[in-house]
């Protein structure tokens, strides 16, 4: 009873929540830098969306931070906020923030130029994001003010994550910016403008070379991972306080979301490949040159309920280790908020062999589909091919065939008939 | 004669030498050493290695290290030796003064290091950290005594040897207008040649006798069992895998099989071998068909029947038990453990 | 005469007679069984080696499905992702014989597990083949030579060393099968009876059904036929024996999927078919020659043979040419030109079982028949009846065949028998008779003292070395065929024997541990048993079908771990299986098969892999610190010495096998593999591929990261990356 009663509790909250999964969330924060009542805005946009939050301060006197229990992840979500110092290096190393992610937790990490810890720095170099390192902070000479940003939203890179149409500014205050490299799971969001660079503001390294030039650098970036956890970097905690929230507040809730799979998740509702006619192939499986149908179902999290995904790039692939088909699958019908997708009638490839049946999904922003099936496609048995009188070019041979035979016969009955004649006259003689 | 012909040569060349130290040595007089050298080859030793080596020169200096003494055990000096020759005499004739018709600047030369000694090596060798035999080193033009260049050569066989030579010397030197002339072997040619003519001869004259025996059973039948034999006693394996012909074992005395190796083997165990089986052979076929002939043979004779039914079967039988014997005697060698071995034939001779 | 002699008590001698035979033979196939079953009583009752596996499985196959299924069996489960077609690309016979018997036991109420079958199936098989052999040797010279030949096969080395109880491959029912066509041909040959040329037939078919080699017997009865009417003996007898055996056998062995149009198509096969066409000349030759003078017929003959002989080259030059007629196979083509496989076929080449053989081998296999073996041709030459030439054809081709394939000392191993059988025989003849008409004087009725004597003498050497034979026979089948190299005999530091049994060990372990889908890549020589124990998918497997995949395989073990990772992903591999024996000792493993591996996948991609950078600057193949570069970074390397210098404790190890010292450092650490089992004695090596990384960096950089420390990362990031432009 209780199992029950707990899967419903549980099932509950699910459905209350505005995340895919449960949100239980840590924020990292350092009262020097961060005082949370000056954030209290964006907290509390977390909190309607149920996600539940704890807060630790990171402190020279903080002893541990739980992020695992028994290997598993004990929260969903990990904000880290700026922090100062080289403590949290100690508490949270850079190889257990990776483990954290890498066992499914979403990490928002926000760097300030005066605090950019190294463990975080580390760990988003390995996802190919590299912030400024402490005390580079961006500046913009085209605007107003060079050192407090404002960005406009013309700059924004990914419509998955956030699209306005209205041509506002994005207030980051004090910031860093970051380069990115050239992988593919990366998800920029917000892009430098033209003519900011980044540089050292220590009298040490004035001279050095700026980290970022123009639209080189990044404000503000997203990471999906293979198994879809999400991280996302943002070079300004300015952004997120509650003083400019009137202009921030649409964009940090979108980042929010996207960070926290609130949003851009999709899923397949399972695949299905079968003869023509509806046979399966555990009934009858498959041979060359047949015909069959494949079909995939993929939903969408629209915040409370699966909503069906609609998408006119979807491919399906026939692999023996390089493809035989790409066909691009079309939407056929809808059923318990799912949209399913058919490749439609095709014929299988005239050569054996085990092939995979794969969708491979991967937009990128949006989560990652890969549904594939292995399946052996058999050659014709030694009594599936054309009979021979079914080939016209065949019946000369049957023909000589059957000539030979009947001609054979003929040959042995004369043998015969002319042999006893010719014993018959021997006798005589002999008589 | 001779060794007077060679001290006198020596004593020229050792003059020119010690004349041309003290100018270096220019390439008329290289050329002109060589030519009075025996086969054109200037041998190189610790007395005339500064001379020859430390002083200015025009042309490239091969120098070939190498022990053609049989004591040395290296037999591929003593294969290569004459292949060196034959190549510095191809080199000389179509050059006669070591000058490369194409490029007129470059010039070659040959040397030699010839270690006679094992237990007193010329200083040569250890100044050039030679570790291996043969072993060649090149000396560039106008270079002195340590500038030089170390290279071997592949020794698979004779083909494998001059051709490796000739491109590293030509890559080495730039001088492409080397070439091999086959040395031209007349006396396999006679051989051939006396060998059709007796054969025709023989033919010719014993027309019906080998008429006789092309046309009988028996020599067909000799013809297929020696084959046969030739198979069973492992001949393709020497013909695919080209094994040496015999080893040397640790303590330097020759072996004849491979011990404890049933799946190798020298080619001279396939000659034993055959030699064991033909003799199996002989003796069989003797005991059971031999019996008639050997009556046609000894006819008229006193013991004639005692030397058939008994004499000869006796004899034949412990012939054969002697073959026996040795054969598993070698078999043992190639398989240690082998527990049935008839007689220890070898202890037979080895007690002196 | 002598029977004459008897003829009152005829019956008496006949019982006598028959009871003796039957004793004899009942000992026999007795000694035949017995011997055999060494390896049950040293080892356990195991499949063995590698082919028996694959035979093994797919007659569980048959036994569990029909035989249609059977013949339309697509093997999802090796060869992956091609499949193998294997209902189509197999030799059917020993399934379908062992399954029959499966299925008639059961008939009579005695329901016996199919492994029990497939294990005895050999022992069993190998007293019918004496008895063939008997029969084969009787019609060559007479019952006492057929029982000498007979007791000699049921023993003899060379045959036991593939037939013992275990060794469930083709060639225990094959060699079975070519005796009993042989004994059935010299019958057909002798009396030109159409039903023995039928029987003929019809056991040429099971043997086609069973054994590739049937080629062997396609192309010795078309030579005995020529040779006879080359030597002018042509008849009638001949003509019906050889065309009846050719039609029925060639339309009946057409029915096997797997050689299918091969006998009208391959030049394997052409012999035959030309010899069919020459008896029908010859037999219209002689015809002709029965009703014209002999002047014109010889005109005629010599017109017509030039005309035929040319149209026949030139058809047969343009057939080949045009590809109608395919080329002779790869192995066959290496038989006559021995370098053949060295150079074009690295796979052919790289078995041991296709190279040439050393002297010893022989009299290892067959003791002192070798000895009587030529005497024996010899005598045969001398009589020469039309079965001899057959017998002496045998011989003369078959020991060539052999010292250039150790694997054909199967087939040259009956003829040996027949032949030492009918010396022996021939020996005893005369002195092992001591009837009146030999030790008596004609004349005098004396007994004849010095001729029993020598008797004596001569047949008791024969008769010890007889005896010797049959020590030989068992000390060779109990120390050399019995192991079913599965597990491994070994004795352990006490000296006691004991079993290593890391392959079972590790298929075990797969079998358990692995996705039921899970793919494994292996060199191919493990292929059958990774199928046949532990039930796991292959890449490659010892039916060397398609050169390139084995290739690819190759490639995959003998590249840097980078390359291999794609190419293995590409191949959805999920684990490399390496045999490794430096541990142990164990001579046959991977790394002295990897030349050949790549040599295999130089001959498909030579830009990429190539033989010549595996061995160091000295031209040495080395395992230790001087070992190449290429060989360093190559997968095969890295798996098999992986943690291997840890073991000993003090940073070095100790390879038994090449005999060289590794020292730490080495061997350098796997990136993109893990170890997933290592078996007792590290015989068996797995490795699991590791997942693609998640957050998309390559996998050496991913080990770089868990390796390295804090500091060492710091240092480095607190450079400014020096990327490319993002575009």
């Amino acid at each position: 009873m209780l199992h029950v009663f707990l899967l419903l509790l549980s099932l509950c909250s699910f459905i209350q929540a505005a995340s895919v999964r449960s949100s239980k969330t840590l924020v990292l924060y350092d009262e020097r830098i961060t005082e949370l009542k000056k954030y209290f805005k964006y907290f509390e946009s977390l909190n309607s969306r149920s996600y539940e939050i704890d807060y630790l301060k990171i402190k020279n006197s903080t002893s541990s931070v739980d992020l695992f229990e028994n290997e598993y992840n004990t929260y969903d979500n990990l904000i880290i906020f700026p922090i100062k110092g080289k403590h949290l290096n100690k508490l949270v190393p850079v190889k257990s923030l990776l483990k954290f992610y890498e066992n499914g937790g979403d990490i928002l990490a926000i760097t300030s130029p005066d605090a950019v810890v190294d463990s975080v720095r580390l760990f988003l170099n390995e996802l190919g994001i590299y912030p400024s390192p402490k005390d580079y902070r961006l500046v913009d000479y085209s605007s107003k003010s060079s050192t407090d940003i404002e960005i406009s939203t013309n700059e924004l890179q990914s419509k998955v994550v956030f699209s306005t149409t209205e041509d506002k500014l994005l207030r980051f205050g004090n910031a860093g910016a970051a380069l990115l490299d050239n992988r593919e799971q990366i998800v920029p969001i917000l892009r430098a403008p033209r003519g900011s660079v980044t540089v050292s503001t220590s009298e040490k390294k004035k001279n050095d070379e700026p980290w970022t030039v123009g639209s080189q650098g990044y404000l503000a970036s997203g990471f999906q991972s293979l198994i879809n956890a999400r991280a996302t970097w943002v070079g300004s905690q300015d952004l997120f306080n509650d003083k400019n929230s009137k202009e921030n507040n649409d964009f940090v809730q979108e980042v929010s979301k996207w960070t926290f799979r609130e949003k851009a998740i999709i899923k397949s509702f399972g695949f299905n490949h079968k003869h023509a006619d509806g046979t399966t192939y555990a009934r009858t499986p498959y041979k060359v040159k047949d015909d069959v149908v494949y079909e995939i179902g993929l939903a969408e999290w629209k915040g409370d309920k699966w909503e069906p995904y609609m998408a006119d790039d979807i491919q399906f692939e026939l692999r023996l280790v390089d493809p035989y088909y790409r066909l691009t699958l079309t939407p056929s019908y809808i059923k318990k908020g799912v949209q399913y997708y058919t490749t439609g009638e095709f014929k299988l490839p005239d050569h054996h062999g085990v092939y995979t049946f794969i969708t491979e999904y991967k937009r990128n922003g949006i989560s990652f589909i890969s549904e594939s099936d292995v399946k052996a496609i058999r050659h014709l048995a030694n009594d599936e091919f054309a009979r021979s009188f079914e080939i016209s070019n065949a019946w000369v041979y049957i023909t000589s065939i059957y000539g030979v035979i009947i001609s054979w016969v003929l040959f042995i009955f004369l043998f015969v008939i002319i042999s006893i004649q010719k014993k018959v006259t021997v006798e005589k003689k002999k008589n | 004669m001779k060794l007077s012909a060679s001290v006198i040569q020596y004593a020229v060349i050792c003059l020119s030498v010690l004349t041309y130290s003290v100018y270096g040595l220019s390439n008329s007089e290289l050329a002109k050493l060589a030519l009075e050298s025996p086969n054109h080859i200037i041998q190189l030793n610790d007395q005339n290695k500064e001379q020859l080596l430390n002083t200015q020169r025009e042309g490239y200096v091969v120098v070939l290290f190498t022990a053609t003494d049989p004591k040395v055990k290296c037999k591929i000096c003593r294969e290569f030796e004459s292949e060196y020759i034959h190549f510095v005499k191809s080199w000389y004739k179509d050059h006669p003064n070591g000058q490369s018709n194409e490029d007129k600047s470059k010039s070659l030369f040959f040397f030699e290091v010839n270690i006679r000694n094992v237990r007193s090596m010329p200083d040569l060798i250890k100044y050039y950290k030679i570790e291996d035999v043969p072993r060649f080193i090149l000396f560039r033009p106008d270079g002195l005594m340590d500038d030089f260049e170390k290279f071997t050569i592949q020794t698979t066989n004779t083909e494998v040897r001059i051709n490796d030579l000739l491109t590293k010397i030509k890559t080495a030197t730039q001088i492409y207008d080397i070439k091999y002339y086959e040395p031209t072997d007349y006396s396999s040619l006679l051989w051939t040649v006396f060998m059709t003519f007796t054969v025709v001869f023989i033919i010719k004259r014993y027309r019906n006798f080998i008429y006789s025996v092309f046309h009988s059973n028996v020599s067909k039948a000799a013809l297929l069992t020696s084959f046969i034999i030739l198979m069973i006693s492992g001949y393709m394996f020497n013909t695919i895998k080209n094994p040496r012909y015999a080893g040397v074992n640790k303590e330097g005395d020759i072996m004849y099989f491979i011990p404890g190796q049933l799946q190798a083997q020298f080619a001279i165990e396939s000659q034993i071998v055959a030699l064991l089986y033909v003799s199996f052979t002989i003796v069989l076929v003797t005991l059971v068909a031999g019996q008639k002939p050997l009556k046609e043979f000894l006819k008229g004779e006193k013991h004639a029947s005692k030397i058939i039914t008994v004499l000869m079967p006796i004899t034949l039988s412990f012939a054969f038990y002697v073959f026996v014997a040795g054969f598993t005697s070698i078999y043992k060698v190639k398989q240690s453990s082998y527990p049935f071995q008839v007689a220890k034939l070898s202890s037979l001779f080895r007690r002196k | 005469m002598v029977e004459k002699q008897f003829s009152k008590d005829n019956w008496v001698i006949q019982w006598v007679q028959s009871i003796l035979m039957i004793t004899i033979f009942i000992t026999i196939f007795g000694a035949a069984i017995s011997s055999r079953l060494f390896s049950v009583i040293k080892f356990e009752s195991i499949i063995h080696e590698f082919d028996p596996w694959f035979n093994f499985r797919a007659t569980k196959y048959l036994v569990e499905n029909n035989f249609k299924d059977f013949l339309n069996w697509f093997d999802d489960r090796t060869w992956y992702p091609l499949g193998r077609v294997t209902g189509g690309t197999l030799y059917p016979g020993l399934m379908t014989t062992s399954a029959a018997i499966w299925h008639l036991f059961r008939k009579i109420g005695l329901p016996i597990d199919i492994r029990n079958i497939c294990v005895l199936f050999a022992p069993g098989f190998a007293g019918f083949t004496a008895w063939a052999t008997y029969e084969f040797t009787k019609e060559i010279k007479d019952s006492r030579a057929g029982l000498f030949a007979a007791a000699f096969m049921a023993i003899v080395p060379g045959y036991i060393s593939r037939s013992v109880a275990g060794a469930y491959d083709n060639e225990a029912i094959a060699i079975t099968l070519l005796m009993v066509t042989f004994m059935f041909w010299i019958k057909a040959a002798k009396t030109g009876s159409i039903l023995y040329s039928a029987l003929t037939a019809v056991f040429y078919f099971y043997m086609v059904s069973a054994w590739g080699g049937y080629v062997f017997i396609t192309n010795l009865i078309p030579l005995h036929i020529f040779i006879l009417i080359l030597m002018g003996r042509y008849n009638n007898r001949l003509y019906s024996a050889y065309t009846t055996w050719y039609a029925i056998g060639t339309l009946a062995s057409m029915q096997i999927p797997f050689v299918g149009f091969l006998p009208i198509r391959s030049n394997d096969h052409m012999a035959a078919l030309g010899v069919f066409g020459l008896i029908q000349i010859v037999a219209f030759g002689n015809f002709v020659k029965s009703q014209v003078s002999s002047n014109k017929f010889r005109a005629i003959m010599i017109v017509s043979m030039i005309i035929i002989l040319s149209v026949g080259v030139i058809g047969l030059f343009t057939l080949t040419y045009f590809g109608f007629i395919a080329p002779w196979t790869g192995r066959f083509y290496s038989l006559w030109d021995t370098n053949y496989a060295k150079i074009h076929i690295p796979i052919i080449a790289s078995v041991s079982e296709h190279q040439p053989v050393a002297w010893p081998a022989f009299f290892f296999d067959t003791h002192f028949l070798i000895w009587l073996f030529p005497a024996g041709v010899f005598l045969l030459f001398l009589d020469l009846k039309d079965e001899h030439v057959f017998v002496i054809a045998y011989a003369v081709l078959c020991s060539y065949f052999t010292g250039v394939m150790i694997r054909l000392m199967l087939t040259l191993t009956p003829i040996i028998c027949v032949c030492a059988a009918v010396a022996l025989s021939k020996i005893f003849d005369i002195y092992l008779n001591f009837s009146d008409d030999s030790i008596r004087d004609k004349t005098t009725g004396q007994l004849k003292l010095g001729t029993i004597a020598t008797h004596f003498i001569v047949s008791g050497t024969f008769i010890f070395y007889l005896f010797l034979f049959v020590l030989h026979c068992t000390w060779v089948t109990r120390n050399a065929y019995s192991s079913p190299s599965v597990v491994l005999p070994s004795t352990t530091r006490s000296g006691e024997p004991a079993l290593i049994d890391d392959f079972r060990e590790a298929y075990y372990w797969l079998r358990m541990n692995t996705d039921e889908d899970a793919k494994v890549a292996a060199w191919w020589d493990y292929g059958y048993q990774i199928g046949g124990m532990a039930d796991r998918t292959t890449l490659v497997d010892n039916n060397t079908w398609n050169n390139t995949h084995i290739a690819i395989v190759g490639k995959a073990l003998a590249s840097p771990e980078e390359k291999s990772y794609k190419l293995l992903k590409e191949h959805d591999v999920d684990y490399v299986l390496v045999v490794f024996g430096g541990l142990l000792g164990f001579s046959g493993d991977d790394l002295n098969k990897f030349l050949w591996m790549i040599r295999i996948a130089e001959g498909i991609w030579p830009d990429e892999v190539s033989e010549h950078s595996f061995y160091n600057d000295n031209n040495d193949y080395r395992v230790d610190s001087t070992a190449s570069k290429a060989m360093r970074e190559s997968v095969m390397y890295k798996m098999s010495f992986q943690g291997f210098t840890d073991i000993m404790g003090h940073g070095t190890g100790q390879d038994k096998v090449r005999g060289q010292t590794l020292q730490e450092g080495d061997v350098l650490p796997l990136d993109y593999f893990e170890e997933a089992f290592t078996s007792e004695n590290w015989l068996v090596r797995l490795y699991k591929l590791k997942d693609l990384d998640a957050e998309g960096r390559d996998l050496h950089e991913a080990s770089e990261f868990e390796r390295a420390n804090t500091k060492a990362l710091k240092r480095k990031a607190s450079k400014k990356p020096d990327l490319d432009l993002r575009i």
